[in-house]
């Protein structure tokens, strides 16, 4: 756990690093992300102690999302009298979205062979 | 300030005030709305409105109202917890090699759904928000609504938008995405891990990802991938877009 806590958060201050000497729009973790993937590419496997750690890590993204989001909430005021546009252009897009995507992905699937490896099950 | 004179009239008491301004009380109190979240949604047979983090939200959101605390006072006493979104996102990379074959074959239909989604999400909202009355600098903040909320606030300021409008509105459609989103797939009979993870990823970012990881490693890795792809995009395209549309 602690090993792989290490890694991650090392994987973490390499990405900070890049994003604010190159003043990149992206975020230190996504930057680490690519970083460590790029890494798992090179050695071909994932050391035990990260398997583990991401493995305990991941039920609790939603809870580590929360202050954000109610940090978000907070800002509800600034929408004024636009809030009901808003709710709903942001509701039926997004339910929209999701209706559609799995259309189009299924369609560009089925051009390409090699992607049909896995029926539905 | 205000609110923080407000709160000491109501909780009079100096113990009191022991709990409300310790350091960790953002951490207790979140971890305690997260723990009643994770029992509504057992209790109610897993209903998509009663997702852990959804009630905890709102559970939070109640509790600052009530004992009259300001957002910024929970968010310092909450941060730790924040902090952990960085390691956890690195984290991401190990579901997203374990299919590193799976996502090479499939890479381009990946990268053409993904344009053609993010496009027309972009789209419909802003028709609608603008055929509704928005205002300019408001339709600049919905452009990032589909990505990550750093990237979306990076570039939200660079295109013109309020950063701060601009999480609001990626928050919000998170938690559509969530609510509606894997209970929409399961009526359109969508069972392919790999599809469910990209939808989720596109309409959802980490919000989406954070539920997709929930039904299995494949379907968070293929989200984790929509998600990062999608803001990498956008993040290179929109300012583009805009430069070229105020010319």
């Amino acid at each position: 756990m602690l090993k792989g806590l290490l890694v991650l958060i090392g994987f973490q201050l390499a990405g900070d690093f890049i994003s604010a000497q190159f003043h990149l729009p992206f975020p230190g973790a996504v930057i680490g992300m690519g970083l460590l993937f790029l890494y798992l590419l090179i050695k071909g496997g994932t050391p035990k102690p990260l398997l583990t750690t991401s493995t305990a890590l991941f039920p609790y993204i939603p809870l580590f999302l929360m202050p954000a989001c109610v940090g978000a909430m907070g800002y509800w005021s600034l929408l004024q009298e636009e809030w009901l546009a808003l709710i709903i252009a942001l509701t039926v897009s997004t339910i929209t979205t999701i209706a559609l995507t799995p259309y189009i992905m299924q369609f560009f699937m089925s051009l390409s062979p090699n992607t049909r490896d896995q029926p539905n099950e | 300030m205000n609110e923080i004179q407000v709160t000491k009239s109501v909780a009079s008491s100096f113990a009191l005030d022991t709990i409300i301004y310790n350091p960790l009380f953002g951490v207790f109190l979140t971890l305690l709305a997260f723990k009643f979240g994770q029992w509504c949604y057992e209790k109610s047979n897993r209903n998509p409105f009663l997702q852990p983090m959804i009630v905890g939200l709102f559970s939070v959101f109640l509790t600052l109202l009530i004992f009259g605390l300001s957002f910024d006072q929970y968010f310092a006493t909450a941060h730790p917890l924040h902090l952990m979104l960085g390691p956890v996102t690195v984290a991401l990379a190990v579901p997203l090699y374990e299919n590193v074959q799976r996502i090479r074959a499939m890479l381009a239909p990946i990268l053409i759904t993904i344009l053609l989604a993010s496009t027309i999400t972009v789209s419909i909202t802003v028709f609608i928000a603008w055929l509704m009355g928005a205002g300019h600098t408001t339709l600049l903040s919905l452009l990032t609504k589909s990505i990550t909320t750093p990237i979306a606030m990076a570039i939200s300021k660079e295109i013109g938008g309020i950063p701060s409008l601009a999480a609001v509105f990626v928050i919000y459609t998170g938690i559509v995405g969530v609510i509606v989103g894997p209970s929409l797939l399961n009526k359109l009979h969508i069972t392919d891990k790999r599809i469910r993870g990209i939808t989720m990823g596109i309409s959802a970012h980490a919000i989406g990802t954070a539920r997709a990881i929930e039904e299995d490693r494949e379907t968070g890795a293929f989200s984790a991938l929509a998600m990062g792809i999608t803001g990498f995009i956008t993040a290179f395209i929109l300012p583009l877009i805009i430069l070229w549309a105020s010319y």
